[in-house]
């Protein structure tokens, strides 16, 4: 399976899909004009990878610096998809990395933490030498 | 005098204002798993967010002309 690569705009985060490595990222801010037609790529994508249903594991970056509603609902329609693919034998790790003083960017990532039951869902929190 | 729209918005600020914060969030979580709204443009998430860092909020919706309606949101963050 060929990975998919969009890269960044303003308005729009890079994204990154490995099917190799099995890495995904997810990483800047995500205000796009329509944000279901900008996932919907990246959905399609995602579920073709995961009808493999490989007991490989999957991981998940993801660093947004600020993302808009519509967007949250996309992330909250990603993460349960992932929940399923995990319940159907793919472990699936997310780790949602914020910076230390962006409290937005943590206190949303602890939202979806609170959402998800079965994924690991780590929360990590980065100063300015790890950018 | 209050186009369709102008009564969804009377009716999700009125909503929200007489929530607290639990409920808010509760309300927030839900809306966020739901499809979007065909009748709204946006998340139906924005006025849920604003309620729910708002220390205190308040709405007045004026006419301003014969079709539309003049809202203003005050939100104490």
């Amino acid at each position: 399976m060929e990975n998919l690569i969009i890269e960044a705009t303003k308005s729009s985060p890079s994204i990154r899909l490995d099917a190799q490595t099995r890495i995904f990222e997810i990483a800047g801010e995500s205000y796009p004009e329509n944000a279901s037609n900008f996932y919907a790529p990246i959905f399609a994508w995602i579920d073709l990878f995961l009808t493999q249903k490989d007991s490989t594991p999957v991981t998940v970056n993801i660093t947004l610096r600020y993302f808009n509603s519509s967007s949250a609902k996309a992330l909250m329609d990603l993460f349960d998809r992932l929940e399923k693919a995990h319940a159907d034998g793919t472990p699936i790790t997310v780790n949602w990395r914020y910076h230390e003083e962006n409290d937005s960017a943590m206190e949303c990532g602890e939202e979806f933490k609170e959402e998800t039951e079965c994924i690991t869902f780590n929360m990590i929190g980065f100063g300015d030498e790890d950018c | 005098m209050g186009c369709i729209h102008t009564e969804r918005f009377r009716s999700l600020l009125d909503r929200v204002i007489a929530m607290d914060k639990e409920q808010l969030k509760a309300y927030y979580f839900e809306q966020r798993r739901k499809g979007p709204d065909l009748s709204s443009k946006g998340a139906g998430l924005g006025l849920i967010e604003t309620a729910r860092k708002a220390t205190w909020l308040e709405y007045s919706i004026a006419d301003a002309d014969e079709d539309r309606n003049f809202i203003t949101i005050k939100a104490v963050i």
